[in-house]
């Protein structure tokens, strides 16, 4: 182990003057805190390089003071003066450090066109995060614009789809596919679901239509009714993404004007404006369906008795009423009679699954009935039909127009012989 | 006879040699065709430093100093009013001031420190044009760079700069470190 002082030399051998200078280096280099000269007690011609000694002493301490605050990372450390040349170097790290202390502070605001020039690769490597900085911090604020962008985009369509929505007179009802939950409901369609006559039967449609949804649109038909009338929606159903849930919307137009509209044209398109029952047109293309559809069924065709005098001699009004008389009779003949007013006086009746049998007797009562009007107190003519019936099975090759004509002859077969009954 | 049409001129000018206008510095581009606008910093020393000697023995060396800072303050008004964009942010503006004195190589400049709060800022100028290369002394010699920084920072901020030459030492080329004050 050395002492303190090892690197001293005391020896009868050397100069004084130069153990002396040798052991001021000495205590200069491993004990500056010691290290002293007296100058005056130098001989006269060593004075001169004592000075010098003292200075490069004084210059190497102020040195080493700037490399160990340098070496601890302290930039505001005391520095050397400015004669001092053997601290230049250190002078200019010191300074090149505050520089760069600068810039990283820059940099760190947000400055990023700052570029260091020093220490080689570490510079390159500084210069090139920097650039990544940058790219990233631009890159960041298109995200951050594009993001404020869509943002607002959102809330303007949102805000319109709100506006459109409460304006609509459509039911919008959005639909979690999973859960059947409803995730979005309009003002129309959350008034409509707050009644209980509909609620239970639009969910009821609602959970059965989830499970046909697929990746398409489609457009499907609703009515709902609360026992007095019904209401006929068209409902347009779409799939979509619902914060990240697949959800069905369904869109509902009510079409129920329209629908009523319809069946005033069909009405008069295929109706009697004055009994309701199919008008000729009609009844002969429903005859071809049954026909063509290879159907079991009976043609019943039946002539008004009297209309001819009635309407001559208590005019058309009654005469009109007669017919009207005749229908409601014919109407209730089954519930699935199919009625069709051939002409003035003439009807056809269309009845699936009956026999020709059946079809007469029951006329027969109809027929009776209408002449059981006779006895009321405001009659003052007689209530009378006449029917023919023809049967026609699944094999039938007879053509419509023959089979009307063996009605139509079984029919006045019929007139004929009740004629002469009424006569005889 | 006088030349009436330059006295006419200079009327209407209203300027003289005497009185620095950056428009008085001369076409030099096309005025040194063959030599071109450089010259060796030798030159520019050389007037330079004979001019110190001559006002340094006609008003004492203190006075001469204190007209060299003048000279740099204007230098530092007028290059910054001329060749740099004053409008930009501190940062900006300091990089284009590296460059530009990098580019007319005046010397390296480099920030230390700038205090936001009182603009006070320590800044060093490396390889200097006036001094890089003279004998590093305990006297401080950048008189001219002292009032040429707080010229181009009184254009910059609208504030009076007071600059002073802190520390310099030399590393093969010279360092000057400046420190610049807002004059309250």
């Amino acid at each position: 182990m050395l002492s303190g002082a090892w690197y001293r030399i005391r020896s009868a051998a050397i100069n004084p003057v130069a153990e002396k200078l040798f052991n001021y280096l000495g205590d200069v280099i491993y004990s500056p805190d010691n290290a002293r000269l007296d100058i005056d007690k130098l001989p006269e011609d060593f004075r001169e390089l004592g000075e010098g000694l003292k200075y490069f002493a004084e210059c190497l301490i102020e040195t080493r003071d700037l490399a160990k605050a340098l070496a601890k990372g302290d930039l505001n450390g005391k520095l050397p003066s400015p004669d001092n040349e053997i601290a230049s170097p250190l002078k200019s790290l010191n300074s090149s450090l505050k520089h760069l202390a600068w810039q990283s502070q820059q940099v760190a605001k947000g400055d990023y066109k700052q570029r260091v020039s020093f220490m080689g690769d570490f510079a390159a490597a500084f210069n090139l995060m920097i650039e990544q900085l940058d790219k990233h911090r631009k890159e960041l604020m298109e995200e951050i614009e594009s993001g404020k962008r869509k943002a607002l985009e959102l809330i303007q369509c949102n805000s319109l789809f709100e506006a459109i929505t409460a304006q609509a007179s459509q039911w919008i009802v959005v639909v979690e596919k999973e859960t059947g939950k409803y995730l979005f409901c309009n003002y129309p369609a959350t008034s409509i679901l707050a009644e209980d006559e509909f609620e239970p039967q639009l969910e009821e449609w609602l959970v059965q239509q989830i499970k046909s949804v697929g990746d398409s649109p489609f457009l499907v038909e609703l009515s709902l009714s609360n026992g007095e009338f019904a209401q006929y929606f068209s409902v347009m159903v779409h799939p979509l993404r619902w914060y990240g849930s697949q959800a069905v919307a369904f869109a509902f137009s009510d079409v129920s004007a329209e629908r009523k509209q319809l069946q005033e044209l069909e009405s008069v398109a295929y109706r009697d404006t004055l009994t309701k029952a199919y008008n000729r047109h009609y009844g002969m293309q429903l005859l071809d369906n049954w026909l063509n559809g290879k159907s079991r069924f009976i043609l019943c065709f039946v002539d008004m008795d009297n209309l001819k005098y009635v309407n001559d001699n208590f005019g058309h009004t009654e005469g009109d009423q007669y017919i009207l008389n005749v229908m409601d009779v014919l109407r209730v003949f089954s519930p699935d009679v199919q009625i069709a007013r051939l002409g003035g006086d003439e009807f056809m009746l269309l009845v699936q699954d009956w026999t020709q049998k059946d079809g007469e007797n029951r006329l027969e009562e109809l027929r009776n009935t209408l002449v059981g009007m006779d006895e009321k107190p405001d009659s003052f003519y007689n209530h009378s039909m006449s029917y023919g019936v023809v049967e026609v099975d699944e094999d039938n090759e007879i053509s419509r127009t023959d089979l009307l004509g063996i009605a139509d002859e079984r029919m006045y077969e019929y007139k004929r012989a009740h004629r002469l009954l009424r006569r005889g | 006879m006088a030349n009436i049409f330059v006295r006419k001129a200079q009327e209407k000018e209203g300027e003289q040699h005497n009185t620095f206008s950056w428009k008085n510095l001369g076409d030099i581009k096309s005025g040194r065709g063959d030599l071109g606008e450089d010259m060796p910093v030798l030159v520019y020393r050389l007037m330079q430093y004979t001019m110190l000697d001559v006002l340094s023995k006609a008003y004492g060396g203190e006075q001469a100093n204190e007209h060299f800072r003048q000279a740099g303050f204007l230098a530092g008004t007028e290059f910054s009013h001329n060749q740099l964009d004053l409008t930009v942010d501190f940062n900006t503006f300091v990089a284009n001031l590296q460059a530009a004195l990098k580019d007319l190589k005046i010397g390296i400049l480099r920030v230390e420190s700038f205090d936001e709060t009182t603009g006070s800022l320590v800044l060093t100028v490396g390889q200097d044009l006036d001094c890089s290369g003279l004998p590093v002394t305990n006297e401080t010699v950048c008189n001219y760079d002292e009032g040429f920084i707080a010229g181009i920072l009184e254009a910059y901020t609208g504030k009076k700069y007071d600059v002073r030459e802190v520390d310099c030492w030399a590393n093969g080329d010279r360092v000057c470190r400046f420190e610049g004050n807002i004059v309250q």
